[in-house]
């Protein structure tokens, strides 16, 4: 038995009512033992939290780890490294591997690099669709059966709405939600950044934002004619976050995510032609950005998700309509949300919540996200104060795309703890 | 970082936007005493080099910025997509470093990608003092079509302040259109956009332009009349216009609407035109059209250009602005 004493911490959880400061949390093995220990309780390792921040270990439902088939970009190795670092403990790996994850082999393959890799929880996302061609339903029996949380075809739209629906049904039928990216293509077609004053000023071609919006309203259609869990992938749209509003009002069982760099970067940011700033869905101009931090704020939009998307050199070092779009998030998401707290846009409160308890929530888990006396030993400390600069040279992920380089942020993770075991630590 | 970083040197020709208005009087006064010389112009780029890297076809603005290339006494190395390492899969990255290392004067940049010839820029800067000319990128900005479409205007109407001028037809794909925008606003000009909100997106009025959407109105007030042809090699998914005539009927430059233009008002087209689409032959070989005398000013405003990027002429021991 293993024993991991954190003393000295403030001990949040605030989905939970947890609150309590200056508190002393033990670990065994993988579960917490207690949350108002003794202070002078030991262990083999005693860890003194200064006051900090102690928090349910982050959980991710967009990664996209590029293994199998693209660890040029990303290994889960490297992306479980990258995870910790930026305080998750569960990342939700994304099905845009080559094979893709329509068949047990895939999830089980994920799964056994998972392993090696560490205490980090990678759950599984099977395909919706086998290759997530759009054409016919993946086995999602089989894949549940091997592990996987959820369904979805990641970036792609599913283009045939009657094969959405049985998606939802036949995911719905086995207690499992679907995550849609919302978009309707043709609207989008050829589109490299949003449609706007800016894609107009380039000279570059626009998908206009009512691309997302039409995805957006077909998805909440479905999701009401079937009764079944729909998870909205990294909406970016005022207009989508209206009727995303809409719908839960009327009672539809739907959750969405945004992604950090949609709280925080405008369309601007192309300006200069920079590919590190083409990212999927692109940026939006300011009136979106402003929707969605408020969206967030008022429960809207449920959760936030990196969207975590490795690209190599080769890959974005190209003309912008070229450039490969997406950046890597997962080491800077957590600091980014904080920035938001700074700002007064953000409650703590609901900061820590939109990382932990909410996506865990979206997957109908109620296990992780959380701090629970007996529960899974899944947590972070947070230093709220910690000033950083995200240096190239200390990016933990394979690949360096990021529109964030360079930039200078106050409060990270400085301790991430998955199943007990200590996965990144910078006291 | 490529195509990111902030450029450090104020000579390349990238665009027309980050000129200023002094700058820009400065390329076209220049470009008026070389043209005034022509046989006799001194060879201000004698032992100086130009490279033409073109990734897109292009007949007459790589004649023109050769012709001017020579008429300084400076000697053209020519490349194109087809005969390069760029067939070979080479980035733009890669050619620039590569041709930078070879330390041209001036590398002159034709691609199909908007920012393009930023990100060489960026990857020459690296490696050499050599200067970028923006030959065109994509729907983006072809700055030295805007110089000679602006010395045109100019030898007929003495001053743009206060003209107006139009331009008509496809402008979301028109690095001529938006270029010849930024100039013409800051020169003083009112520039009313012509044409089907599909090719003319109402957010274009936040760069100065005045959209009207009936084109025989525009026709009656404007001083010059610019037509653009439809760029169909951008368009992607179904056609934005019903057809060719239906286009024609509402925006095409038909006799009929020739001549309802003001008495000393005169059409301009960049090329290539596609006759009896936007532009009746008639009337592009018509009285009112200046579109030869655009061509010949082309090879003066290129020298003066070229002129700028070497530090030659009235540039010389000057600071671009």
């Amino acid at each position: 038995m293993s024993r991991l004493v954190l003393r000295h911490v403030r001990a949040f959880d605030p989905g939970a009512g947890l609150d309590l400061e200056d508190t002393t949390v033990v670990v065994e093995d993988d579960l917490l033992v207690d949350l108002a220990a003794s202070r002078d309780t030991t262990g083999e390792r005693v860890i003194e939290g200064q006051g900090r921040l102690l928090i349910p270990g982050l959980v991710d439902l967009r990664a996209h780890l590029g293994e199998p088939g693209f660890t040029r970009r990303e290994s889960v190795a490297t992306g479980v490294r990258a995870a910790a670092a930026g305080g998750f403990t569960t990342v939700l790996a994304m099905p845009t591997t080559q094979p893709t994850v329509d068949r047990p082999e895939v999830v089980e393959l994920i799964q056994a690099r998972a392993r090696q890799a560490g205490p980090t929880r990678v759950l599984v996302a099977g395909a919706l669709s086998v290759g997530r061609q759009g054409e016919r339903l993946a086995e999602m029996g089989k894949l549940k059966a091997a592990g996987c949380v959820a369904f979805t075809d990641a970036d792609r739209a599913v283009k045939d709405s009657q094969l959405l629906r049985y998606a939802l049904e036949t995911a719905g039928d086995l207690g499992l939600p679907v995550i849609t990216h919302a978009e309707d293509e043709s609207l989008s077609l050829g589109g490299v950044m949003h449609e706007g004053i800016m894609s107009n000023r380039l000279g570059v071609a626009g998908a206009p934002g009512a691309a997302e919006v039409v995805g957006v309203a077909r998805d909440l259609a479905l999701a009401e004619l079937t009764g079944c869990r729909l998870h909205i992938g990294h909406v970016s749209t005022a207009a989508a976050v209206e009727l995303i509003r809409q719908a839960k009002r009327r009672g539809i069982r739907v959750t969405a995510e945004v992604a950090p760099l949609h709280l925080l970067l405008t369309d601007e940011e192309l300006s200069g032609y920079d590919p590190h700033a083409k990212v999927f869905p692109p940026l939006r101009p300011a009136p979106d950005v402003d929707a969605m931090i408020m969206a967030l704020a008022d429960g809207t939009v449920d959760c936030v998700a990196s969207d975590h998307t490795p690209q190599t050199e080769l890959e974005k070092k190209v003309e912008l309509d070229q450039a490969a779009p997406g950046a890597i998030a997962l080491e800077t998401t957590l600091a980014v949300i904080l920035g938001l707290v700074r700002d007064k846009r953000l409650t703590l409160h609901r900061a820590v919540a939109v990382l932990t308890r909410a996506p865990s929530q979206a997957l109908g888990r109620k296990d992780l996200g959380r701090l629970r006396l007996g529960g899974p030993a899944d947590v972070c400390l947070v230093d709220l104060e910690r000033s950083w600069c995200f240096e190239r040279a200390e990016v933990l992920s394979r690949s360096h795309n990021s529109p964030l380089l360079g930039r200078t942020f106050t409060g990270r993770a400085v301790l991430t703890v998955a199943q007990g075991q200590i996965t990144h630590e910078s006291l | 970082m490529p195509g990111t970083g902030r450029l450090t040197s104020d000579r390349h020709l990238l665009g027309i936007e980050p000129l200023t208005r002094e700058e820009i009087l400065r390329i076209l006064g220049r470009a008026r005493e070389l043209r005034s010389q022509d046989g006799a112009v001194e060879r201000s780029l004698a032992g100086r080099s130009v490279v033409t890297l073109f990734y897109e076809a292009s007949t007459r603005t790589r004649a023109s910025f050769e012709l001017a290339a020579q008429k300084l006494g400076a000697s053209i190395v020519s490349l194109a997509s087809s005969s390069s390492s760029v067939s070979k899969g080479e980035s733009v990255w890669d050619t620039g470093r590569t041709l930078a290392a070879m330390e041209p004067t001036v590398i002159v940049c034709r691609h199909k990608s908007a920012g393009a010839p930023h990100l060489l820029a960026s990857a020459v800067e690296s490696v050499s003092d050599t200067k970028v000319i923006n030959a065109g990128d994509g729907a983006h900005e072809h700055p030295t079509q805007a110089l000679l479409d602006a010395l045109t205007l100019l030898d007929r109407l003495d001053t743009l302040e206060g003209r107006t001028i139009a331009i008509i037809g496809d402008i979301a794909h028109s690095r001529v259109a938006r270029s010849n925008l930024f100039l013409l606003k800051k020169l003083g000009a009112t520039v009313l956009l012509g044409g089907p909100r599909s090719l003319v997106p109402d957010q274009l009025t936040t760069m100065g332009g005045v959209i009207v959407r009936d084109v025989d109105t525009i026709i009656e007030v404007a001083d010059a009349v610019m037509m653009l042809r439809v760029q169909f090699e951008r368009l992607v998914g179904p056609p934005p216009f019903p057809s060719l005539s239906d286009y024609t009927r509402t925006y095409g430059l038909t006799v009929d609407r020739a001549n309802r233009m003001k008495p000393a008002a005169f059409v301009m087209h960049p090329g290539p035109m596609n006759r009896g689409i936007e532009i009746d032959p008639e009337v592009a070989d018509g009285p009112t059209s200046v579109v030869a005398h655009q061509v010949r000013n082309g090879i003066a405003a290129r020298m003066a250009v070229l002129e700028r990027a070497t530090g030659m002429g009235p540039w010389a021991g000057r600071r671009a602005q």
